[in-house]
């Protein structure tokens, strides 16, 4: 039965994670607006765009899990931790996917900065490793992302995101090449409660995928989130919730054909 | 004080506002991308010289490419009725412009109120000349087949350009170019050392001599039905722009090698009357066949084609250089009277080997032997708010081809232009250039253009072209017809952010592959382009876009998507910039590529297709460092995915990526 999930593992591993980047399913704020998630600052910046992070003002900590389409081997971990500086922020972002038989790993280490008050940029350095049991060779491969993050007007921003701009191999053969991915997005705040986000995102040689999100402060210390992905079509849902130096988010998200998705995760805000 | 608030530009390269209509243009006439090069000079040189807006004539007037007939007509009506402009504040009272408008004026206009006809005078010359050089070098870091192959390349895989212009205020100028393409040898195969040189000696503006040019000039007459070797625009995005605007004779050192004219030209003015003579004899490419009296046009040795690509880099295209002669002479008279001007032309050639096109249906009313002649009238009229304007060209062997146009301001915030277009099926000609989707096989069709300012900052733009053709063309076996739309809407929030969502299809009849009979089909090509362009103050410009481009036969659909990200940042001191773009590209075959215009360096024009599936990324540096020298440095590189060698013949390169170092270097005295 393993050996079956190893193999439909990697199938999955190679249409819809990926040799893709891990980091796309860190967070629930992110899940929960189906992944519309590269102009969101934060400490999930780290995964989405490292460029974002560049405005905490706080050490920030961050951990979420998932077992996609509620399958315990296709478990997904991410931790995140950013440390804002005078020189501007720091962070580590790790991610994990899989069991025993086989798994992903990530370890990225970025920096990011403002220049001015309304553009942003970072760089992000990865490690990656994926391991099968069966084979006799474990991949890696080292990865450069980089970001940016502009606010031409108030309540307006644009965020650009590329992942594996050096084009790493895990070998001679492209195919076995990570995949050179790009994310564009906007976010409109309509009022201080209500955020509009889109994205589109491409992946050399996928098809190009949108989303859009939907973010509402309910009230000060609760978050409700819902967002909407095609061509694959996924509807997602989410609620945050505040508690002093801690919050919560917690998300759902329905995919055609795949099933139902959820994760957690906390962040913790250093004083 | 106040004026300061306008002139913020000023100072500053100006090419940058010009380069969303430049790439329309691009992406529509792929070919005449060096056409760009002419314009953006003369925007350069305007820039130098700034018109003396109370004093310069309606022609020149007429250069500013941001101005359409009616804005042109009624600064001078408004010169004529209050007196001299003396302010761009005052501009504003001037009907058709805006604060927006004028801001992109700015850099090309002068106010002064007091004009003196300048001396000449050697002293006066030599005081105040000015001189520039610009030196361009540029390699492909991969090596292409040709510099491999027994039969390939001859020179070395770098080109260089050189250019040397000496301007005495606007009245007398001279110029030199040499340029060498990738793979062209240098020395003992080329009759001049270099590949193509290049240069005139000009007076103009000068009282009644309007232009003299002794060396290499372009010529523009009427339409560009008849006889035009100039730059001329074909369907843009600016939608209303269907009007040529003859300049009859344009000095010339650009690098386009075959379609110029070489020899002596001038302009006179007499009363209303602007008389125009020329004579030219230029050696042109032409290709060859071996042996060389193999082809024959009534018994005398006879070429196939005349070449216009301007690379001899192999024994084959060395042998085309220069193997034909033309000789060319012609004139123009044209009235000017109060809103109109009436004019007429007659041009003939004379080639030393003459053309025999070959018996394939298609090319049967193709130019046929050596001698050939065109013959034109044109008129323009302004009246109130409507322009009409139209040639009527006949070719030696008497057949017509007529265009007729209008452009109005219906309101003060909607243009419209209408163009009718018929060519005769034997109507062909050497060099022209007229308004049409290509002039040639009995085209005739209907333009319709609208520029509506909807409201505040937002502005739609829109064109449909129906044209049709009488006589089958290449890879068309009967006649045939075409649509051409486009949509354009733009918006700008505030200063800071400007968007643009353009829509274009172009359907025309192409013969239907592999069948056994010649059907027809439609081949539709569609683009949808979203582009947002934003700014954050202190030095950062960027943009974003996204565009699908779709490619549908009845037999194949395909689609092609391209993301980009620029960015551009000008360090404080302005001394120094930095422009760079990254690009994610998918498009399964050259259908489907998508045309993107990239900043290059000075006085070259970059409209790359974007294809395959692949990633572009570029990075140009300007560096000033003082008024007289300028640096630029240039790398590009695309690394593509689903290929292992790059384009095809002696161009293909081994490996997946493609790359190149361009350096660029400017003196100006």
């Amino acid at each position: 039965m393993k050996l079956l999930l190893a193999l439909a593992c990697s199938l999955f591993a190679s249409s819809y994670t990926g040799a893709q980047d891990l980091s796309a399913f860190a967070g629930a704020r992110s899940e929960a607006l189906s992944g519309a998630s590269v102009c969101l600052e934060g400490v999930w910046a780290a995964h989405q765009n490292v460029a974002a992070t560049a405005a905490l003002d706080r050490m920030q900590l961050a951990l979420s899990h998932q077992n996609r389409f509620l399958l315990r081997e296709f478990a997904l971990s991410h931790a995140a931790f950013v440390v804002p500086t005078s020189l501007g922020s720091f962070n580590l972002a790790a991610g994990y996917f899989g069991f025993d038989l086989y798994n992903e790993m990530k370890i990225g280490v970025g920096y990011a900065r403002s220049f001015g008050r309304w553009f942003q940029a970072g760089l992000q350095f990865n490690y990656h490793q994926f391991y099968v049991s069966e084979a006799s060779v474990q991949p890696r491969a080292f990865t450069l992302e980089a970001g940016i993050l502009i606010q031409p007007v108030e309540r307006f921003s644009i965020g650009l995101h590329l992942f594996n701009v050096n084009q790493a191999e895990f070998s001679e053969a492209r195919q076995d090449a990570l995949p050179v991915s790009g994310k564009l997005g906007a976010l409109y705040a309509l009022n201080e409660h209500v955020k509009l986000l889109t994205q589109i995102q491409k992946t050399i040689g996928r098809e190009e995928m949108y989303a859009v999100g939907l973010e509402y402060e309910m009230l000060e210390l609760v978050v409700l989130r819902t967002g909407l992905q095609l061509p694959n079509v996924s509807n997602s849902f989410g609620l945050g919730l505040v508690l002093r130096s801690f919050s919560i988010d917690l998300s759902y998200a329905y995919r055609d054909a795949l099933g139902s998705n959820a994760s957690a995760s906390l962040q913790y805000r250093f004083r | 004080m106040l004026f300061f608030a306008f002139s913020t530009t000023k100072g500053q390269e100006p090419i940058a506002p010009l380069e969303q209509e430049l790439e329309s243009i691009a992406s529509g006439n792929e070919e005449n991308a060096l056409d760009l090069v002419q314009l953006a000079e003369n925007l350069a040189l305007l820039a130098e010289h700034p018109l003396e807006i109370n004093f310069a004539s309606q022609p020149e007037l007429e250069r500013l490419p941001m101005l359409n007939v009616f804005q042109v007509s009624n600064v001078l009506q408004y010169r004529k009725r209050t007196g001299p402009i003396y302010s761009p504040y005052e501009l504003l009272q001037v009907k058709g412009f805006d604060r927006n408008l004028i801001e992109r004026l700015l850099p090309y206009l002068d106010f002064n109120t007091q004009q003196t006809l300048p001396e000449l005078k050697l002293a006066q010359i030599r005081k105040y000349s000015r001189h520039q050089v610009v030196l361009r070098s540029g390699i492909d870091l991969e090596r292409r087949a040709g510099f491999r192959e027994p039969n390939g390349f001859l020179g070395p895989a770098g080109n260089h350009y050189f250019r040397y212009t000496g301007r005495y205020r606007n009245f007398l100028q001279a110029s030199f170019t040499a340029q060498q393409d990738p793979g062209e040898p240098l020395g003992p195969h080329q009759r001049l050392g270099v590949d193509f040189l290049s240069g005139h000696i000009a007076l103009t503006y000068y009282g009644k001599l309007r232009t003299l040019v002794l060396g290499d000039y372009q010529v523009e007459f009427g339409q560009g039905l008849a006889f035009w070797t100039g730059l001329a625009f074909g369907k843009t995005a600016a939608a209303i722009g269907v009007k040529r605007y003859g300049r009859g004779i344009r000095p010339y050192s650009g690098a386009e090698e075959n379609r110029f004219m070489r020899g002596a030209a001038a302009t006179y003015r007499l009363g209303g009357f602007d008389l125009t003579a020329f004579f030219s004899h230029n050696r042109i490419d032409a290709r060859v066949t071996e042996p060389r009296d193999s082809i024959t046009f009534d018994g005398v040795p006879a070429v196939s084609s005349l070449q216009n690509t301007g690379l001899h880099r192999t024994e084959n295209e060395l042998a085309g250089k220069d193997a034909n002669t033309l000789q060319s002479f012609g004139g123009n008279l044209n009235y000017k009277g109060n809103g109109y001007s009436i004019g007429g032309s007659a041009v003939w050639h004379n080639l030393g080997l003459p053309l025999r096109s070959g018996n394939a249906l298609y090319r049967k009313y193709y130019l046929q032997g050596g001698r050939f002649g065109t013959y034109s009238v044109d008129f323009n009229r302004l009246w109130r708010n409507f322009n009409v304007f139209g040639e009527l060209a006949f070719n030696h062997l008497g057949k017509s081809a007529v265009s007729l146009g209008a452009e109005s301001s219906l309101a003060d915030n909607l243009l419209l232009s209408l163009l009718f277009r018929h060519f005769d099926k034997a109507y062909s000609t050497l060099y022209n250039a007229p308004f049409a989707e290509n002039g040639q096989s009995g085209e005739q069709g209907l333009y319709i253009g609208v520029d509506w300012q909807v409201w505040g900052r937002m502005r739609i733009r829109a064109y449909a072209d129906h044209y049709a053709f009488g006589w089958p063309r290449f890879r068309v076996n009967g006649p045939s017809e075409g649509r051409d739309y486009l949509v354009q809407w733009e918006h700008s929030l505030g200063s800071f952010v400007k968007y643009y969502i353009r829509c274009k299809s172009e359907t025309q009849q192409v013969n239907q592959p592999e069948a056994t009979l010649p059907f027809l089909m439609s081949r539709k090509r569609q683009n949808l382009r979203f582009h947002l362009a934003y700014a954050v103050g202190q030095g950062w410009d960027l943009a974003s876009r996204a565009e699908y481009a779709w490619f549908d036969t009845p037999l194949e659909h395909q689609r092609g998507f391209l993301l980009f990200q620029d960015v551009r940042y000008t360090f404080p001191s302005e001394s120094l910039s930095l422009s760079t773009r990254i690009a994610l590209v998918e498009s399964p075959d050259f259908d489907t590529r998508i045309y993107a215009y990239e900043h290059d360096v000075l006085y070259t024009f970059s409209i790359p297709a974007y294809y395959g599936q692949s990633m572009r990324f570029y990075i140009l540096g300007s560096y000033t460092l003082n008024q007289h020298i300028r640096l630029q440095l240039r790398y590009a590189r695309s690394d593509f995915f689903d290929r292992s060698t790059i384009s095809s013949g002696l161009n293909e390169i081994e490996g997946d990526t493609q790359s190149e170092v361009k350096l660029m270097l400017r003196f100006k005295l």
